[in-house]
């Protein structure tokens, strides 16, 4: 088996690529709620409870992460045990819309960090054969990450500046998963690309919006799954956004968070939509914060923030 | 030597157990259980179902908490634990009194299932669902409106002429301060569940110290598109698998091979008793309309009738 | 003629039956008709035997009746919980 770590800071297109993966050799569009929701996610709290026998939420968040990369090696071994069953074993932890063949693709919010112990947490090339890693404009992730928390898009600037961003991190309950380390938007997208445990490829969110047959096909090679060029037209299509908001609307999909209002999952599947949501102040504090790694990763900074630049030399 | 009835089972341990009910120990008696504080071996040379922080080997198993506690099950009779050095009995008591015993209620061969249980009536009504789902709290709100804890964490069954019965465990609660704070239950808290961890014991109203025939088990969703607020019956599948996979430690159903038992479990309590999913808000604002369903559900299937 | 086969374990519940295959870990649930079939296949039976079988008890024209049992067995032999013996 090959294990494909689906890296992404939040609000990236991780569930859109998860969702075109589900949808590559159907006979129909995959239903949008059989994606796993807690279970093919590195932070899922039944992953730890089950493989450790104890409930994780006796421990600490460090001490949870101390014992992850345990729980991710455990989970590798059984993913091996049933590599000759072709049905999913019964405790329902696996599912067959994160795995092609015999390659499973788990999700993951966490950045590439080191536990308390100097361990890779997600357990280093021990577990995961590759990883890759899907990148947004932040600007665009910005408003979408609002929509998601329920915050202000100012809030949503600041956790994505924050060095220390986290989701669940709450101590006074707990979350239905365990922490999960965002760090900052530019720090998240450097751990993935700068670790050197497990290889790598970069997926702009913006090059699966413009030719999305194309990005995806270079995906499914680095990741070592066979496909024909029909089956993954056809994923395409199944997957097109209007499926997916049509879907949604007619039967609402699990991971939406508990709503605080009307807002749905997939807000706006538009790239480069930032321009007319944004203030030219939260632009502004974006490209401050994020310039080095906005231009990395190919994302032009905006005329004014260009202009300074050029005022500078 | 502390004693204590634990799931309906006598037990008599070296160490007290935060949380649970002392009761006066059977004088002559041998008790059903012993914990004892003893040498755990690191590994089975004869192991035949490995995990990663654990071994079943025949009558034995082997579970290790890294950095707080190890304990050794034997038989379901005898639970040996072991400290990590520096670590006090008190830190490592809780992990003996739920993951410990737990484990070796599943090595005595009960079905056991992640739930929490309330009376309502002459009959008990389970509650399961994953860490998180909100089992201990609505248990707990519940308690506040005159229904008695019947346990908090797990619930052994037992089936007698094909009826399903569950074995008594009430012992405090443990609420985050959340829970506690929103339900005001802050009069009644004590000492949190462990170092560092915002859980705390909550001393409950009322407690049942016997048997009761189990009359619904509830799945605890929270609503969330797709599922909207209400009590449904799931097909009989799915209620079978809500039972298999409610178990308190699922993975251990396969290593024990116990999958018949919990089959045969879900189709007593299909038969006999109700399987349904309530789906509701988490929030504790909703809590009072989340009881007033149950309330509802309850004296629709006549469990009313015979309390007060 | 078909017989089941496996190490199913079944229970009824109303009308329906529970049904888990302890070596495959796999669930499956028979509504009322297919829950009958599963108590007439106790003891082997030609198909045509079921056809006739499952008319005299449901409202049903012998066509229908034909193609949904038909579908049913094939469903219950693909999961292995019954085999098909020629004769």
């Amino acid at each position: 088996m090959r294990w494909i770590w689906l890296a992404s800071y939040p609000k990236s297109g991780n569930t859109w690529l998860r969702l075109l993966i589900a949808n590559l050799g159907r006979e129909e569009p995959a239903d949008i709620n059989a994606i796993p929701e807690s279970a093919g996610i590195a932070s899922s709290r039944e992953w730890f409870d089950s493989s450790m026998l104890f409930a994780s939420g006796l421990l600490t968040y460090d001490e949870c992460d101390r014992l992850r990369p345990m729980v991710y090696e455990a989970k590798r071994e059984e993913f091996e045990d049933c590599v000759d069953l072709d049905e999913d074993n019964e405790e329902g932890g696996d599912d067959v819309a994160s795995r092609v063949g015999q390659v499973h693709f788990v999700k993951s919010h966490d950045a590439w960090t080191v536990n308390p112990d100097g361990r890779p947490l997600l357990g280093g090339s021990r577990v995961a054969d590759a990883a890759i890693l899907i990148v947004r404009d932040p600007r665009d992730v910005a408003p979408s990450l609002a929509n998601h928390n329920g915050s202000t898009i100012d809030g949503a600037v600041d956790l994505m500046g924050q060095q220390d961003g986290a989701f669940c991190g709450q101590p006074r309950r707990q979350a239905i998963q365990l922490r999960q380390q965002l760090l900052s938007w530019s720090a998240f997208n450097a751990s993935w690309l700068d670790q050197r445990d497990v290889p790598v490829q970069c997926v702009r969110y913006e090059d699966l919006y413009t030719d999305t047959a194309a990005t995806l096909g270079k995906v499914l090679a680095f990741a070592g799954v066979e496909v024909s060029e029909e089956d993954v037209a056809r994923a395409v299509r199944f997957a097109a956004f209007s499926e997916l908001t049509a879907q949604e609307q007619a039967k609402g999909f699990r991971e939406a968070p508990p709503s605080r209002g009307k807002r749905s999952f997939f807000r706006r599947g538009i790239a480069g939509g930032w321009a007319d949501e944004l203030t030219a102040e939260q632009v502004e504090r974006i490209e401050q914060d994020h310039a080095p790694m906005m231009e990395r990763l190919g994302y032009a900074l905006s005329a004014a923030g260009a202009t300074e630049e050029r005022r500078a030399e | 030597m502390a004693s204590y009835r634990i799931s309906g089972l006598s037990v008599r341990s070296e160490i007290a157990l935060h949380g649970l009910m002392a009761c006066d120990g059977p004088e002559n008696a041998a008790p059903d259980v012993t914990i004892v504080r003893g040498e755990v071996p690191d590994a089975f040379d004869d192991a035949q179902v490995l995990g990663p922080n654990w071994a079943l080997a025949q009558d034995r198993f082997r579970i290790g908490i890294p950095g707080v506690v190890s304990m050794l099950l034997t038989g379901g009779r005898e639970l040996r634990f072991c400290p990590a050095p520096g670590v006090s009995d008190e830190e490592a008591a809780i992990f003996v009194a739920s993951t410990g015993f737990g484990i070796l209620l599943h090595q005595r061969g009960h079905p056991l299932l992640h739930a929490s249980a309330a009376r309502v009536g002459d009959a008990a009504v389970l509650f399961c669902g994953p860490s998180g789902a909100g089992k201990s709290t609505l248990a707990a709100a519940l308690g506040e409106r005159g229904h008695a804890l019947v346990a908090d964490d797990f619930c052994a069954i037992s089936l007698r002429e094909g009826r399903p019965w569950i074995a008594p465990d009430a012992r405090k609660h443990k609420l985050w301060r959340q829970a506690i704070d929103a339900m005001a239950l802050g009069g009644r808290s004590g000492a949190p569940v462990r170092n560092r961890i915002e859980k705390y014991f909550v001393d409950p109203r009322e407690i049942v110290e016997t048997p009761l025939p189990v009359a619904a088990i509830y799945a605890l969703r929270e609503q969330r598109p797709p599922h909207s607020p209400g009590i449904t019956a799931p097909n009989i599948v799915d209620a079978a698998l809500i039972v298999r996979t409610n178990a308190y430690r699922p993975r251990l159903v396969r290593a024990f091979g116990q999958q018949p038992l919990y089959f045969k479990a879900a189709a007593a309590l299909a038969q006999r008793a109700g399987v349904y999913y309530l789906t509701r808000p988490l929030s504790f604002a909703d809590m009072d309309k989340t009881a007033d369903r149950l309330a509802d559900h309850w004296a629709s299937l006549g469990l009313l009738d015979r309390a007060a | 003629m078909i017989s089941r086969h496996g190490d199913w374990l079944s229970a009824r519940v109303g009308d329906e039956i529970m049904m888990m295959s302890a070596a495959h870990g796999v669930y499956l649930g028979l509504n009322e008709v297919g829950a009958r079939i599963w108590d007439l296949i106790e003891t082997p039976q030609p198909r045509e035997a079921l056809y006739a079988a499952l008319q005299g008890e449901f409202e049903v024209d012998a066509e229908t009746c034909r193609s949904e049992v038909d579908d049913f067995l094939e469903e219950l032999l693909r999961r292995g919980a019954a085999v098909s013996d020629p004769g």
